[in-house]
């Protein structure tokens, strides 16, 4: 339950509730940028968040100990495990508190026709209150979804982060004016993009600067602390 | 009653028929790129322009590059340009899908769901499909044709055999009658007889000779009348050797066929004889095969005129041959200094 909840207030304290979810990863191993603007201490409303490299970070250094164990007999990591190595050593883990819980996301970043997209998934969820167990959180959960945002520097101190409006996305896949693929939850009204990376990548090259996808109420503009 | 070809190939029909092509080619599609359950506007939209720009590289192909440059000659200029076209159109394809449509269609949202490579598949096949299409059309068309042709030729043969027919009979009567005439001028008393069997013949010539076809036992019978009346009007000096043997039930043959080459024997032998002529006359029909051979030796006069009509029944049965027995004949003429026979084989 605590695990559904974190999912459900990470996405809402990054952004709002009608962000988009993805099933499948926009960034991927091979098409990952580091872009270490991204880095250092960043405010949004009194709420600050950390952004590190995930090799720098002290989730990495927490953890490490368990990815080592992956690597197979020989020593040598599998081709899995290749490619997720080449992954995160171009990712940042984000991680803020709230309400005695640490949220850690993991954004990887890519760069489509110009602009820069984030790809964020949860990443762990650590209580800071030493009086309560530590929440359970498996980052091998095989239904995370992605959220995405698009990156925008408009100076080294200024990051804004345009979500994909979710409830413009459904409106129009709903009119059948939008050919993606997608499977919905009548019931909650809830759906989940379900393209291929590939497709994502495509939809964002050509629609990444329509401000129809982008939505002011999506967007949060983070402010670099001194 | 049957439609021509011209009928079906009637422009109308022509453009129904490609209408009827794109359509279900465009419920294919529609069906193959649907994204949900059942098709909703996008994917119609989708569809549509997907189709859009295969249908030009297929008329291209098909009346363009094709006719002027698909003889074995332009091969390769042909692949070459084939090659270009349909790398443009995957790429116009590509394009337009990932790019331009945002302008055109502001309102529907999709992209290329397939890889150039895909595309340019896609492209393929069509192109091969079309080809095919066109390719099956030209051979219905040439089919047609031939069987047009065939149709004709039956028709032109037939009336070119009436046309022949209706020469023999009057060549042999007027060659009969010139004899019945020597005959009355010599107060002949078989004149009565040999009119009689004149009309006999003359019946058959009327009426039995107005099939392709009739019983050799029957054929054989009028050229046996038709010996009788040339013994009757000749003398002593002629000398017929007759020969028939074999199966002659049970076949049939082109009637006049063996009575025009008798015919020749007694008009070039026996009349142009000073005497002790002789015709000798071998029939024989083995396993649907019959043999016919007519000798006669050669007078030092020949009686019978040069003129329009001189040797016209010969030439006529060698055309009458080639139009009833194609390939199914062997006819052998040697004309010698003394003697002249005739060597007939025919598939029955």
């Amino acid at each position: 339950m605590k695990k559904i909840n974190f999912i459900i207030s990470a996405l809402i304290l990054v952004a709002t509730s009608s962000c988009v979810t993805s099933l499948r990863p926009l960034v991927t191993y091979n098409t990952a940028i580091a872009d270490n603007r991204i880095e250092g201490a960043w405010e949004q409303e009194g709420q600050e968040y950390i952004v590190q490299k995930v090799f720098n970070s002290d989730f990495y250094k927490k953890n490490k100990g368990s990815l080592e164990k992956s690597r197979e007999q020989n020593g040598q990591l599998s081709d899995k495990n290749k490619r997720d190595s080449v992954l995160y050593s171009k990712s940042y883990i984000i991680k803020y508190s709230k309400e005695d819980l640490e949220y850690l996301l993991l954004g990887s970043m890519i760069k489509l026709n110009g602009r820069l997209f984030m790809n964020f998934i949860p990443a762990d969820l650590n209580t800071t209150d030493s009086t309560k167990n530590e929440p359970e959180f498996n980052l091998a959960n095989p239904i995370t979804t992605h959220t995405i945002a698009r990156v925008e520097f408009s100076n080294t101190n200024t990051m804004k982060l345009d979500f994909i409006d979710g409830g413009y996305l459904h409106d129009q896949i709903k009119a059948g004016r939008m050919k993606i693929k997608n499977e919905t939850d009548e019931l909650y009204g809830t759906f989940l993009i379900t393209a291929s990376t590939i497709e994502l990548q495509k939809f964002l090259e050509k629609y990444g600067n329509d401000s129809r996808f982008f939505n002011k109420e999506n967007s949060v503009t983070l402010i670099r602390k001194s | 009653m049957k439609k021509k070809y011209w009928e079906w190939n009637h422009p109308v029909l022509r453009i129904l028929q490609h209408l009827a092509f794109w359509m279900l080619s465009f419920f294919i599609f529609l069906y193959l790129f649907k994204t949900g359950n059942k098709p909703e506007k996008v994917d119609y939209v989708y569809t549509l322009l997907f189709q859009l720009t295969l249908i030009p590289a297929v008329y291209i192909n098909i009346e363009l590059l094709l006719p002027k440059l698909g003889s074995r000659k332009k091969i390769l200029f042909y692949l070459f340009s084939l090659i270009a076209l349909i790398i443009l159109f995957a790429w116009i394809n590509y394009n337009f899908f990932d790019n331009w449509s945002a302008k055109v269609f502001p309102d529907y949202f999709f992209i290329s769901y397939f890889t150039f490579h895909e595309i340019v598949l896609f492209f393929i096949v069509y192109i091969i499909i079309t080809m095919l299409l066109k390719l099956s059309k030209s051979w219905f068309l040439v089919s047609w044709l031939q069987k047009e042709l065939l149709e004709k030729e039956k028709q032109k043969a037939e009336v070119e055999l009436k046309a022949l027919k209706a020469q023999i009979n009057p060549h042999f009567f007027f060659n009969t009658l010139n004899s019945i005439y020597s005959m009355a001028l010599d107060k002949d008393d078989r004149l009565p007889g040999t009119v009689l069997q004149l009309s006999d013949l003359m019946r058959y010539f009327l009426y039995g000779s107005r099939d392709n076809f009739i019983p050799l036992e029957k054929d054989l019978t009028v050229v046996n009348e038709y010996i009788a009346l040339q013994k009757l009007r000749s003398n002593a000096q002629l000398n017929i050797e007759t020969k028939i043997s074999g199966e002659i039930s049970d076949h049939q043959i082109a009637p006049l066929l063996l009575i025009t080459f008798l015919e020749n024997a007694f008009k070039h032998g026996a009349k142009g004889s000073s005497g002790n002529t002789f015709i000798k006359l071998d029939i024989k029909v083995e396993k649907n095969k019959l043999n016919f051979t007519v000798e006669n030796n050669k007078g030092y006069v020949d009686e019978v005129k040069t003129g329009d009509h001189n040797g016209l029944g010969l030439e006529n049965v060698k055309r009458q041959l080639e139009l009833l027995y194609p390939g199914k004949h062997l006819l052998n003429i040697k004309d010698e200094q003394d003697r002249f026979v005739v060597a007939l084989q025919l598939s029955l």
